[in-house]
This record gives C-alpha cells, structure tokens and sequence, in this order.
C-alpha cells in the first residue's frame, strides 16, 4: 500500500472547459458535473455515514459547496478528486455533529503483545489462501465489510480515509482535526482489530 | 516487533530497520504468520467495497441537487453570488446591530 497516491494526473482539456462553465454558472455545467461525478460520490458518502438520506444531504451539500467555491479550484488538479474531498468532508461533519454518544473501546478487539513484541498465547493461525482467492469468493467482500462496521467509529473513519479512499496520511489528518502520527496509530490498530475479526472466517481448518 | 512491521507494511521505516524487520521475520515464525495474515487484512479491506453500489446516480437525486442549486444557478456567477452574499451582509449589519440593542 503506497503511502500517499500522488495524483499527477493532468487535468483533461475536457474538465477545463467544464470548469470555465462552471464559472460563468451554466446550469448545464452543473448538471453533467453532478451526473458524471454524483453515482461515485454517493457511494463514498454511504461508506462513510451507512444511511441514505444523510448520504445523499452529504452529496447535495458538497455540490453546493464545490459550486459556490469553484474559483478556488486550483487549475492542474482534478475536478473529480476535488470533489471527493469536498465530500469526504462533508460526510466527516455531519459524523462529528452526530450525537456523540460514548465510543465503544477497541482494546477488546486488540490482540496482547509481549514485552519483546510477540504476541501473547497462541501464534496467529495461518489463513486460507491468498488474499486473491479469498476475494473471489462471493460472501468474502461483504465479511470485511461486516468487520469494518464493527470498528468504533473514530478507527473506522481512518481505515476509510487511508485504505478505501485512499488519501495521504497528511490529508486524513487535515480531514480529521489530528495530528499525523495519531492517524498512523489509529490505522494500525484498525488494521490490527480488523484482522482479528477476520480471523474466525479465514483461518485454515486444522487437521485432527 | 509488531510495531515495526506495521511502519513496514506503510513504507514508514529506515532502510536499516526494514532490513532487520525482514532478517526477523525471516527466522520467527510467529511474526511471519502474523505478518501475513496483517498483509491479507489491509489487501481484502482495500478491496471489501469493490464491488459495491451503483455508479449512477439516481434520477430523483439528480433533480432533487438541481433544485437545491437554482438559486444559485440563476444566472449569476459563484464570483456574483459571493459579492451578493457580502453586500447583503453589509446591508443587513446596522439592522442586526439595532436588533441587538
């Protein structure tokens, strides 16, 4: 997994002209940037906050926003991550204004370590396969999402940011109000819970 | 050790100790099983929404942004719509201010 995606990507001549329409405000502009880009986007805002109404007000909301601030849009980078990130923030309010209710901890979900760095009790039993053929399996993709779902909300947001979305370590910490290092700590320990969540479904049957 | 591995699999470590990490988990087969395992988790969870969701955008949706979007889509420019936005602001500040007292 690449630390941080640089996305060079230059911008098409197609997507300057749609920006330069975007300027001028013409309605039909707006509407085939929502059309091409609205489908990607609501799924991303489902990811995050796992109800409709609230994903699609996410998505509405950050169209308006990208909208009203389509003069900042630096020329150079893609519309389409623009707009991600727009509403990759969008989704991250609308979490933070939710009604906070107390987090479940991940400890319990944390495997214990050794003071040497082994882990305690029995070694990892090994899994099935390779990663690849588990996926090819139908219910595998809907286990680990399953799984994802299970991680308190604070994990899950950074196991999203970083390894779905696929933003820099820098970006999910802008995105989040925390410092890099934190975000680094909480993917480990996402990745690390997360992997004893899956373990029960992928672990190799031992022969008796 | 675990630590370690996880500054591994991100690209987060010195060359020296990537070197060392890989030296270990070469010998400790505890740390491999868990390596790898914590290799297959971070691959099946970059690839759990694949599949997931459709791409389009429903049409009620489609409308329904549109709708929120004329007002400010009626024919002025975001530009426009920002000065607007501050001359009202300025319009409305002696009356907020008056209100206030």
């Amino acid at each position: 997994m690449p630390e941080a995606r640089a996305h060079v990507e230059r911008e098409p001549a197609s997507e300057r002209d749609l920006v330069l329409r975007l300027r001028r405000g013409e309605e039909q502009a707006f509407e085939r940037l929502v059309r091409e880009q609205g489908g990607r986007l609501l799924a991303v805002a489902r990811r995050f906050l796992r109800d409709e109404e609230e994903a699609r007000d996410a998505v509405q909301e950050g169209f308006l926003s990208a909208y009203r601030s389509i003069d900042n849009f630096e020329q150079g980078s893609r519309l389409s991550t623009w707009l991600h990130r727009i509403v990759i923030n969008a989704c991250l309010m609308r979490l933070r204004s939710r009604r906070r209710r107390p987090e479940d901890s991940i400890e319990d979900l944390l495997p214990q370590f050794q003071a040497d760095g082994h882990q305690v009790g029995h070694p990892t039993p090994d899994w099935e396969g390779s990663a690849e053929t588990l996926l090819a399996r139908g219910e595998t993709r809907a286990i680990v999402r399953g799984a994802i779902d299970r991680l308190p909300d604070s994990y899950r947001n950074v196991l999203l940011l970083r390894d779905i979305e696929e933003l820099s370590t820098e970006e999910a910490a802008r995105s989040l109000g925390i410092t890099a290092n934190a975000v680094k700590v909480r993917l480990h320990r996402a990745r690390q819970a997360l992997r004893g969540l899956l373990e029960p479904h992928f672990r190799r049957a031992v022969s008796v | 050790m675990v630590g370690r591995l996880t500054d591994l699999a991100c690209g987060d470590i010195a060359a020296g100790e990537a070197r060392e990490s890989k030296r270990h988990l070469a010998r400790c087969e505890p740390c491999a099983g868990y390596w790898k395992c914590y290799r297959m988790t971070v691959a099946l969870e970059s690839e759990a929404y694949r599949d997931v969701g459709p791409q389009e955008i429903p049409e009620d949706f489609v409308r329904a942004i549109l709708g929120a979007a004329r007002p400010l889509l009626s024919g002025l420019s975001p530009r426009a719509w920002h000065l607007v936005h501050l001359l009202s602001g300025i319009a409305a500040a002696p009356l907020i201010a008056f209100y206030l007292r």
